[in-house]
């Protein structure tokens, strides 16, 4: 056992042994001494503080000493050292649809997996898991794609500060590719939390710029505006494998999605904006942000009739939908009910509605996109359009930024010694033993009241006994 | 003489004389001035002969010059009947071990009737203790102050007997050794009904030293007069005892002298010759 913050129940055994001192001072009868002038003396109560040579009321003294005793351990925090190695480990394991080989990470995470270790896994979120949990741990979502440091680091000293409780050492191995969005604002704060150098290891993950993916239009008309748009796109294509549908969804393409890995179906309407007003919409998906501001159409959603999210009533000249709920107050054209199915927002209108969502199917995702665009005009053709086109054909989860090279998160290793384990441990401050010791201080000092309520020796008894120092009171 | 453990005393005392604050009344012939006109050698005035006078008074050279007959009259000079009054209550054996103040009462009286006595003057002892009070009277026989050594070693302080009475009936110099605890307000009222028909009294108060610096130990004060007054001195308790106690000792001399008594403070623990020179002073 040790405790969090053993000063504590240092103050504990001291308040302990001012317990004890106040027992030696006692309230007693002064000795009685002839004195002719004694009628002068101030009355008074006709006791006295001394000083014993044995601590008296023995049951009280105990029930005190001991109730200090636990106070100061509950807020000492005591904790039972877990059994393992002296220098224990944190695995965080990068846990992302990004990485190549899933089966080799495994492996290579495998050796870390013991006794007195822990295990987190991260992608945009970290969560630490069971260590038997490791093999069952089932494949990575599609939509995750990237990883992020700053929840690692947090979750991975909440690990360490845990498993470092009787540990000299506790080293923290990160299984990841640090790329470029998995480092923010407060990645620098959060490593700095760690009292110690951390390993870096790196897994093979894909480079989601690379190649462009390889998409598949389906159901565009001759003058789709989107047409020209695509060719504007890289021609390099052998990414990703992306279906484009601009009509109404097959069921083929529904099970397209589910059995191809990393597949991604956009269902985006051919519908056109020729009358309506501009209106704006951004991407913000992957790693970049695409603005788009034109005059576009907020399409109604069909299909996925099953997992549509609350209803949102908004105004738009497009054609009119079944589901039409409730007119605009400021349009006179027929209102539609426009509802984004659940999923991750990928896009949003300028007034924060989903304009582009996308959820897994499969091994694949779904993404679709209520914009219609115009059908006359050069939209399409300038960059902000290509690149808005680009974050719609991005891989599922949006795409993951470049990794960075090993000089850039040089700062993350900072080489040094292994984190200290009681200086981590003690960063923890709570302990299941600190309430359950409270609660059994509580009750020894409601049993002191009750022995301190005795009945007192009266004061004839006192009387009788006068011919030495007695105790009164304690 | 030496008289038993008080010869150095005595010795230290021998010489003192102990002279009456006024004219004392008729009396015995002695070496105090009295009231009375005798037939002392040294003349004071001439008083013309009345019948009865003896004639051996009558001034013949100046009957031979005159042919008036006057009588010849001189200072007269009496004794002074000394009582002492010594308190043997409880109080005055204290402290319990050496009762220094019961102790220092009686070789003062001893003392001061050696030195009444080596005037002429008789001496006797009142003994005030708490069941038998034991009475000497006034004598000027040789060997009354031995009697007295006698009578106060054999007494033991004890109880709470009153002073007051033995006042009335003491001989014109009353001298009262107490301690002033017991019936205070009554003595003071013997004391100055004493001293209104032409006596003298003399108060020694005898303090102890104990009394001034009590212990600084917490103890539970018993008054051996009333062991049922008990009160705890304690450290925080001093200061007020001693102002207290300062106090009471201030206003007792302050009362005894507006009534004319002659009040000296003796402390237990002071040269006991060098408090009766101050006495008879």
């Amino acid at each position: 056992m040790s405790f969090l913050a053993p000063w504590m129940m240092l103050l504990g055994i001291a308040a302990a042994l001012a317990v004890f001192a106040l027992h030696l001072l006692t309230t007693r009868r002064p000795p009685a001494q002839m004195l002719p002038t004694a009628r002068f003396v101030p009355e008074s109560e006709m006791v006295a503080v001394a000083r014993a040579s044995t601590p008296t009321d023995i049951p009280l003294l105990i029930l005190r000493a001991l109730a200090m005793l636990l106070i100061g351990a509950a807020f000492a925090h005591p904790v039972l050292n877990a059994p393992g190695p002296q220098v224990r480990t944190v695995v965080a394991l990068e846990w992302t649809n990004a990485l190549t080989d899933v089966a080799s990470v495994r492996a290579a995470v495998r050796p870390f997996i013991g006794r007195g270790n822990a295990l987190v896994v991260f992608d945009t979120a970290a969560r630490e898991i069971p260590l038997e949990a490791f093999d069952t741990l089932s494949a990575p979502s599609p939509m995750l794609r990237r990883a992020a440091l700053s929840p690692m680091f947090v979750v991975a000293r909440d690990a360490g500060a845990r498993i470092a409780r009787g540990a000299d050492s506790v080293r923290l191995v990160v299984f990841t590719q640090v790329s470029g969005d998995g480092v923010d604002a407060a990645t620098a704060a959060w490593r700095a939390a760690w009292p110690g150098r951390v390993e870096i290891i790196s897994v093979g993950v894909q480079a989601d710029t690379i190649l462009s993916p390889r998409v598949e239009i389906i159901g565009a008309l001759p003058d789709d505006p989107i047409l020209p748009a695509m060719t504007l796109l890289d021609a390099a294509r052998g990414g990703h494998a992306v279906r484009l549908v601009r009509g109404a969804p097959r069921a083929v393409d529904a099970s397209w999605v589910r059995e191809v890995p990393g597949a991604v179906l956009v269902l985006w309407p051919a519908v056109f904006a020729d009358t309506v007003a501009s209106d704006g919409v951004v991407a913000f998906g992957g790693n970049a942000i695409a603005p788009l501001v034109a005059p576009l159409a907020r399409v109604p959603e069909r299909g996925n009739a099953p997992e549509r999210a609350p209803a949102t009533s908004v105004s738009s000249s497009s054609s009119p939908s079944p589901s039409s709920s409730s007119p605009s107050p400021s349009s006179s054209s027929p209102s539609l009910s426009f509802s984004a199915p659940l999923g991750r927002a990928v896009a949003r209108w300028r007034d924060g509605t989903p304009a582009v969502t996308e959820r897994v199917i499969g091994l694949g995702c779904s993404r679709t996109v209520g914009i219609g665009l115009p059908s006359a005009g050069d939209l399409v053709l300038r960059p902000p359009f290509v690149h808005f086109l680009a974050a719609m054909l991005a891989p599922c989860g949006g795409a993951r930024a470049p990794s960075l090279p090993d000089s850039s998160v040089a700062w993350l290793r900072a080489a040094g010694p292994l984190a200290s384990g009681p200086k981590l441990a003690a960063t923890e401050a709570s302990s299941p033993m600190a309430k359950w010791l409270l609660l059994i201080a509580l009750g020894l000092l409601l049993v002191e009241q009750l022995v301190r309520r005795r009945p007192a020796r009266t004061d004839s008894t006192i009387n009788a006994e006068s011919n030495g120092p007695l105790e009164v009171t304690s | 003489m030496p008289v038993g453990p008080y010869g150095a005393l005595l010795d230290a005392v021998r010489g003192v004389r102990w002279p009456a604050r006024r004219a004392v009344p008729q009396g015995a012939p002695g070496a105090h001035q009295a009231r009375s006109r005798g037939a002392a050698p040294e003349f004071a005035e001439y008083r013309p002969y009345r019948q009865g006078d003896d004639p051996k008074r009558l001034d013949w050279k100046l009957l031979a010059r005159s042919d008036r007959a006057f009588i010849r009259l001189a200072p007269d000079h009496a004794t002074l009947s000394t009582t002492f009054i010594v308190d043997a209550s409880a109080s005055m054996a204290f402290p319990a071990a050496e009762a220094n103040k019961w102790t220092l009462a009686k070789r003062l009286a001893v003392a001061l009737a050696a030195v009444a006595h080596s005037g002429s003057d008789p001496v006797g002892v009142v003994i005030a203790a708490g069941f038998v009070s034991q009475r000497l009277e006034p004598r000027t026989r040789h060997g009354v102050v031995g009697e007295i050594t006698r009578a106060l070693d054999a007494t033991k302080p004890s109880g709470a007997p009153s002073l007051a009475p033995h006042v009335s009936t003491s001989a014109p110099r009353c001298v009262v050794i107490t301690d002033c605890l017991g019936d205070l307000a009554e003595l003071r009222q013997a004391l100055a009904r004493h001293v209104v028909r032409g006596g003298e009294a003399y108060l020694l108060h005898v303090v102890s030293r104990l009394e001034l610096e009590p212990t600084r130990d917490a103890v539970l004060a018993t008054d051996p007069r009333d062991p049922s007054l008990r009160r705890p001195l304690l450290a925080s308790s001093h200061e007020a005892y001693r102002e207290r106690f300062d106090a009471f000792r201030a206003e007792v001399a302050r009362m005894m002298r507006a009534d004319g008594v002659q009040v000296f403070e003796v402390l237990d623990d002071a040269p006991v010759d060098v408090l009766v020179r101050r006495t008879v002073r």
